[in-house]
C-alpha cells in the first residue's frame, strides 16, 4: 500500500478538506490523546492541543517559511508535546500566583507558540550539529547527573574539566544559534 | 572570581550570584546591549536543555508576531479553524454517521433474513433423527409475495414463526375466508401438526392435496412426514410411494431415501 506523503497531508490541511483532516484526526489523535492524559490532562485538554497544533500548522505554512523536515506524524507530537509541556508550565504558575487574573488573546497564544516552536526547532536543529560527545554531555549536565557520574562516564580527568567541557560545548551551541538568521528573526 | 563572562552568565542565570554580585552584574547589563542578547540566549538555552521548562516568549512587539496575528483574524484562517473543531466533533461523536450506518445494517438484515427465507423456504434441509431430519418448515411454500398485501396473512406468518400456532391458524383461517389460496392448508396443517392435531392436520393437507395448486404434490410430503411423526409407517410407506410415481413430485428424491430409511 501506498504511504501517504506529507503533502498529501499539508494541501489538505490548506484547502480545508474534510476528508484529509478526518483522516489526519484519525492517524494521529489517539497517541496525542494518551500522552496528554498520561501527563495529567483530560480529553478536551488533548483535544484543544491537537486542534491548536493543527491549526498553527496552517499559520505556519501559509505565511512562514516553513517545511516538515520529518514525518507528519512525528511534526504533530513534537508540537503537540511543546504545547501541553507550555501548557503544563503556565497552570503550575497559576497555582503558585493564585488570584491572578490571566487574559491572552486568542491569536496571541497562537503567535506566541507559533514562534516559540520556531526557535524550538531552530535550536533543536543547532544541537544535532555539535558533537555526539557534546550532545549527551549537555542532556547529562542538564538532567541534573552528578558531576562524579559525569567523570566517569566521559573519563574527564576532574570535576572542573567536565565543568570546562560543558561551557565549551554551551558557547559552541549559543554561536551556532546567533550565526543563524532565523534567530535574528525570531528574536 | 568569574573570568570567563559566559560562566558569570550562567552564574547570574543560575541564582549562584550573591545580592550584591547580582545588582552589579545588571548595572552592567542594563548599559550593554550586546551583554543583554548573551544573556536573553543563554537563558534560551538553558531552558532548552532543561526539558520540562517552557520558555514563554513575552516579546509582543516583532514584526513576526504582528505577521502571523494579522492571518490569524483573517477569514480564511477563521474557515480552516472552523474546520479542525469540526472534525474533532466528527471524530469525537461519530453518532450521526453512526446511527445511519446502523439504520442501513438493520434495513439490510431485513433483506438479508427476507431473501434467506425465501430461499429456505425452498430449498430442504436435513437433520439427524428423521422426522427432525426431514421436517423443515423451510419446506413450506413462500407467502412473502402475499402477505404484504393482506394483515391476516402477515399476522399469521408472524405467529407461525413465533411458534404461536393456535393463533397462526386464526389468522389463517380469516384469510381464506377472502382468498382462494390453497397453499395455506400447508401452513393450517403443519401448524395442527405442532399442536398435535393430526385428525385436522390431515384434512389439510388432503385440501391442498385435492386444489388445483402447482404446490399439491408438496401436501404427499406434509402427509409423509405426518405419519412419520405419529410413527404410522404403514401410510407412511404408501404416501411415500404415491411421491416417488413421479420424478416431478416435491421431495422425489428425499421420499426415495426415506423409504429406505424406513424399511
Amino acid at each position: 500500500m501506498q504511504k501517504l506523503g506529507n503533502d498529501h497531508y499539508l494541501e489538505g490541511l490548506l484547502s480545508g478538506d474534510e476528508s484529509v483532516i478526518d483522516l489526519i484526526y484519525k492517524k494521529n489523535f489517539q497517541s496525542i490523546l494518551s500522552f496528554i492524559k498520561k501527563n495529567n490532562g483530560t480529553y478536551e485538554d488533548a483535544e484543544e492541543i491537537f486542534q491548536d497544533a493543527l491549526f498553527q500548522l496552517i499559520v505556519r505554512l501559509k505565511i512562514r517559511k516553513f517545511e516538515i523536515t520529518s514525518s507528519f506524524e512525528g511534526y504533530i507530537f513534537t508540537v503537540c508535546k511543546n504545547l501541553w509541556r507550555k501548557e503544563l508550565n503556565k497552570r503550575k504558575k497559576r497555582v503558585r500566583n493564585e488570584g491572578a487574573i490571566e487574559l491572552v488573546v486568542k491569536e496571541n497564544k497562537h503567535s506566541s507558540f507559533i514562534l516559540e516552536q520556531e526557535r524550538w526547532e531552530l535550536f533543536e536543529e543547532k544541537i544535532n550539529q555539535l558533537s555526539d560527545n557534546c550532545i549527551k554531555l549537555l542532556k547529562d549536565y542538564f538532567n541534573k547527573v552528578s558531576y562524579d557520574i559525569i567523570v566517569e562516564r566521559f573519563n574527564y580527568s576532574s570535576q572542573n574539566v567536565a565543568f570546562q567541557r560543558v561551557f565549551k560545548c554551551k558557547k559552541r551551541l549559543a554561536e551556532l544559534i546567533k550565526k543563524d538568521s532565523k534567530y535574528q528573526d525570531l528574536s | 572570581m568569574y573570568e570567563d563572562i559566559d560562566k558569570k552568565i550562567e552564574a547570574y542565570l543560575g541564582g549562584d550570584l550573591n545580592s550584591e554580585e547580582k545588582k552589579q552584574f545588571e548595572l552592567i547589563m542594563s548599559d550593554d546591549i550586546e551583554l543583554q542578547k548573551k544573556v536573553k540566549l543563554a537563558n534560551e538555552i538553558n531552558h532548552h536543555l532543561k526539558e520540562e521548562n517552557w520558555l514563554s516568549d513575552e516579546d509582543k512587539n516583532s514584526s513576526s508576531r504582528k505577521e502571523i496575528e494579522d492571518y490569524i483574524k483573517s477569514d480564511e484562517a477563521t474557515k480552516i479553524r472552523s474546520k479542525i473543531l469540526d472534525a474533532g466533533k466528527r471524530y469525537k461523536n461519530p453518532q450521526s454517521k453512526f446511527k445511519s450506518k446502523r439504520l442501513i445494517a438493520a434495513v439490510a438484515a431485513i433483506f438479508v433474513v427476507a431473501l434467506l427465507s425465501t430461499v429456505l423456504f425452498i430449498r430442504n434441509s436435513s437433520t439427524t433423527d428423521l422426522y427432525a431430519k426431514y421436517y423443515s418448515d423451510n419446506d413450506l411454500p413462500s407467502l412473502l409475495k402475499r402477505s404484504g398485501q393482506n394483515d391476516f396473512l402477515s399476522k399469521g406468518i408472524k405467529s407461525f414463526k413465533a411458534n404461536e400456532y393456535e393463533t397462526a391458524i386464526t389468522f389463517f383461517k380469516e384469510y381464506l375466508k377472502e382468498n382462494d389460496d390453497p397453499i395455506l392448508y400447508s401452513y393450517i396443517g403443519i401448524s395442527y401438526l405442532e399442536i398435535g392435531n393430526t385428525n385436522k392436520a390431515l384434512i389439510n393437507f388432503d385440501k391442498l392435496l385435492n386444489s388445483s395448486s402447482i404446490d399439491n404434490s408438496k401436501a404427499l410430503w406434509y402427509k409423509s412426514l405426518m405419519y412419520l411423526k405419529i410413527n404410522d409407517t404403514i401410510k407412511l410407506r404408501k404416501t411415500l410411494s404415491k411421491i416417488i410415481k413421479d420424478s416431478t413430485n416435491f421431495n422425489y428424491k428425499k421420499a426415495q431415501d426415506l423409504l429406505l430409511a424406513v424399511d
